[in-house]
């Protein structure tokens, strides 16, 4: 309609890319950042799926996490806070053959974006979404966000946070049309790969929410994980994502997941002291915005002429002739 | 012939079935005993009506009186036509007393010794001072210091530090409890005042108060953090739709973002208007000395507020006006606050300006440069003067008038592109001002600052040209 052609006629020579060619400036995040490590696991991604760097955009919203396009070298798209779900919901409605990833913090997602947030799940276009939760406002230097713990003092909360933080997976688990949701650690790159891996090839709209240490603001934060491994409870399924033996023998307590199961995965994510580590749910039949608004009928010319015309007729003017005129 | 006559006079009573809520009232009152419960559940109410027996109805009336539902029981007339209630029953009466405005009281404060503190914990320390007990916020740099000091003194003062989940959040709480009478504030940046416009409207629209203090960044989208004077046209001409001003204060030091935020805060419930605090980038991280006055405020609680006890219970704060010609009187009531805000909340700073030829029109940090610039050109021979205005909105005209009465050429040095130059102008224009001096101007954008150097030399330059 717009004169935009998504099939390109030019051939290029086949390419191989390695993780470097995906490697965009040098990145400026804190060292030991957890943002570095989900990097690593992206571009893992993107070199063994070999995506074209022409056919992937990253799209983020504002903060630590935001700057995260600017580290691949494919297109990127910095937005604006808490709108990055929409911006990739544009990007993904006119050009479905783009792969698109969006990079958001905590902060972004749950606190000014929650509405979008919500209705890009109940679209469910294919996207993956990955929510970097380090449950700490870190660009502004340490206010609290609605994920932050309750008690954790910060420059806003100088007595501690005063409520309950908000769970970003029993929220996702709750909003209609969800059709993927996971859980994943940073520092366990193993689950984070294959977790991503899966969420790419997943069909419709796949929301990471991503445990993030922020090494300058909350250092000490996610230490009762890290220090109790068997806080982490690691989902495995022959429908989900299986771990290797060296995993296994670190992260002891484990469990057979279904992640068809919304029943369970809604009670997974509810647990107090343990946080469940995976592939939460899936479900990849869940209709698409983007499928369903497609039109089945192909329209020529002619037809969207003449579609046109009867509905300009609606409003059109007889003019005055000598026949009719009074 | 008598009786039938009688019979007309008295029409029997009629029924919307789909209005009656089957309270029974009618039932209790009629003496015939011709209503009964009904039997039949309404399809368009889910209710069941009423049902009465015409064949026993004398027309007494009595149900219709007993009936409290506006368009339920009526007298048979030809044609129905729902009834404003406010011609059926009057106005609405309260027996509570009504509101009474308590005013501020102003207690003195000891001798203190002056404090080194950045701009933004200024104005938060004027606010305080000033009787704002809450504050609402979202962090966003460089303006968030003083949301952080807000989160630690205002649970001290017995007071009410948020951090909502967006501006737009914050400026809806700020536009409820400004509605309730209480002082409130907000520190923001470029972005997050983007965000703040829409309610800023409806707060002028509802005249609910309240003081924002936007510390300006580089723009426009993200930009970045550093200074910029890209908002004057956002605070002095885009408050949000509709026809809105406010007073919008410029200060240029840590001391003067406390002192113009305790005004701030006066100007605000004096007109029940937002007002505008324009700081930027440098001025909110800035360190300086700051006095601290003289006396602080106890605020007090206007009459008109939706305070939450029996005497306010009357009040309604809102900003819709559906018929064309209320809009029109609220509109034209708004117009004669602008007015008043124009005639009396001039402000200006002039420096060496009595007998300058050359003006310079600066504010914010910028005006810093430029005084170095004027006290380094006055030792050169040159007659340069500074006019800062403190007050954007309404612009002071009528200081400026006088400071350029001997001069020859206007320069305005800001950190933009050219709004503050088009505030002169458009001033200018309205006041009348027809000869017309050349005006130049000096710019950086970007968060960069004309330096007081650059200043001096493009001043020079042009001098000895001549």
């Amino acid at each position: 309609m717009f004169g935009i052609q998504s099939q390109c006629n030019i051939e290029f020579d086949e390419e191989y890319y390695d993780l470097e060619s995906y490697q965009g400036s040098i990145p400026r995040w804190c060292p030991g950042c957890g943002d570095n490590a989900i990097l690593t696991a992206v571009q893992k991604l993107c070199r063994d799926e070999q995506l074209p760097l022409e056919k992937t955009v990253f799209v983020s919203g504002i903060g630590c996490s935001s700057r995260f396009p600017h580290y691949m070298k494919t297109y990127g798209f910095h937005g604006l806070h808490g709108r990055a779900l929409p911006v990739a919901q544009g990007v993904k409605i006119r050009r479905p053959d783009l792969h698109v990833f969006v990079n958001m913090g905590d902060g972004d997602c749950c606190s000014i974006g929650t509405a979008h947030w919500i209705h890009a799940v109940r679209y469910n276009m294919k996207i993956v979404a990955m929510l970097h939760d380090n449950e700490i406002y870190g660009l502004t230097k340490m206010q609290a966000s609605p994920t932050s713990p309750q008690g954790l003092k910060t420059n806003t909360t100088p007595t501690g946070a005063y409520l309950r933080p908000l769970n970003p997976l029993s929220v996702t688990l709750g909003i209609s049309n969800v059709s993927f949701v996971a859980n994943v650690a940073e520092w366990i790159p193993e689950a984070m790969n294959k977790v991503i891996a899966e969420a790419f090839h997943h069909p419709g709209f796949a929301f990471i929410r991503i445990m993030q240490r922020c090494p300058h603001f909350t250092p000490r934060l996610f230490d009762p994980f890290i220090t109790d491994p068997s806080k982490l409870l690691m989902l495995s399924h022959e429908n989900g994502i299986q771990f290797s033996d060296g995993i296994s023998k670190v992260y002891k307590s484990q469990m057979e997941h279904d992640p068809s199961d919304m029943q369970r995965a809604r009670e997974l994510v509810e647990m107090t002291d343990q946080m469940p580590i995976g592939i939460l749910y899936r479900n990849p039949e869940v209709p698409r915005y983007d499928e369903l608004r497609k039109r089945q009928r192909i329209y020529s010319m002619d037809m969207r002429k003449a579609a046109l015309e009867t509905e300009f007729a609606k409003f059109a003017v007889e003019p005055v002739t000598e026949r009719n005129g009074k | 012939m008598i009786k039938a006559t009688k019979q007309k006079e008295r029409p029997k009573p009629f029924l919307f079935p789909e209005f009656c809520k089957a309270c029974g009232r009618c039932i209790t009152a009629c003496p015939k005993n011709c209503i009964t419960f009904g039997d039949t559940i309404n399809p368009k109410s889910g209710l069941m009506p009423v049902q009465i027996d015409m064949e026993l109805c004398n027309g007494c009336g009595l149900c219709l009186s007993a009936c409290p539902e506006p368009y339920g029981l009526m007298p048979q007339v030809d044609n129905h036509e729902p009834i404003d209630p406010k011609t059926l029953f009057g106005e609405k009466n309260s027996t509570a007393s009504k509101a009474v405005r308590v005013p501020d009281e102003v207690l003195p404060l000891p001798d203190m010794n002056p404090l080194i503190i950045k701009g933004t914990y200024a104005s938060a320390i004027g606010a305080a001072l000033a009787g704002c007990r809450h504050f609402f916020g979202y962090p966003i740099t460089p303006s968030t210091e003083g949301a952080e000091l807000m989160a630690k003194i205002l649970p001290e003062l017995n007071g009410v530090f948020v951090q909502a989940v967006s501006e737009v959040a914050t400026v809806n709480m700020m536009y409820g409890c400004g509605g309730a009478g209480m002082r409130c504030m907000t520190f923001t940046s470029s972005p997050g005042f983007s965000l703040m416009l829409e309610g800023i409207s409806y707060m002028i629209g509802a005249e609910v108060p309240g003081v924002f203090v936007n510390v300006m960044r580089g723009g426009p989208g993200l930009g970045n953090i550093a200074p910029e004077q890209g908002d004057i046209k956002l605070a002095c001409r885009g408050l949000g739709h509709g026809n809105t001003y406010a007073v919008v204060l410029a200060p240029s030091t840590p001391q003067e973002m406390l002192e113009l935020t305790m005004l701030a805060f006066q100007l605000s419930f004096k007109y029940r208007h937002p007002v505008i605090i324009l700081a930027d980038g440098y001025l909110g991280q800035m360190t300086g000395k700051v006095n601290l006055p003289k006396e602080m405020v106890k605020p007090g609680l206007p009459d008109w507020a939706v305070f939450g006890d029996e005497a306010h219970r009357a009040n309604l704060i809102c900003s819709i006006e559906l018929s064309e010609q209320d809009l029109e009187q609220h509109n034209l009531h708004l117009m004669e606050k602008y007015d008043r805000m124009i005639s009396t909340e001039q402000r200006a700073d002039c420096y060496f300006c009595d007998d300058a030829e050359i003006v310079l029109v600066a504010t914010n940090t910028p005006s810093r440069m430029a005084k170095g610039a004027v006290e380094e050109l006055r030792r050169a021979g040159i007659r340069v003067g500074l006019f800062r205005p403190i007050s954007l909105w309404p612009f002071p005209i009528d200081a400026f008038e006088q400071s350029i009465s001997e001069a020859r050429k206007i320069v305005v040095v800001e950190a933009g592109n050219g709004q503050l130059e088009d505030e002169i102008r458009l001033a200018m224009s309205k006041a009348g001002i027809m000869n017309y001096l050349p005006i130049e101007h000096i710019q950086r954008y970007g968060g960069v600052l004309p330096s007081k150097q650059a200043i001096v030399d493009q001043i020079l330059a042009k001098e000895v040209q001549q």
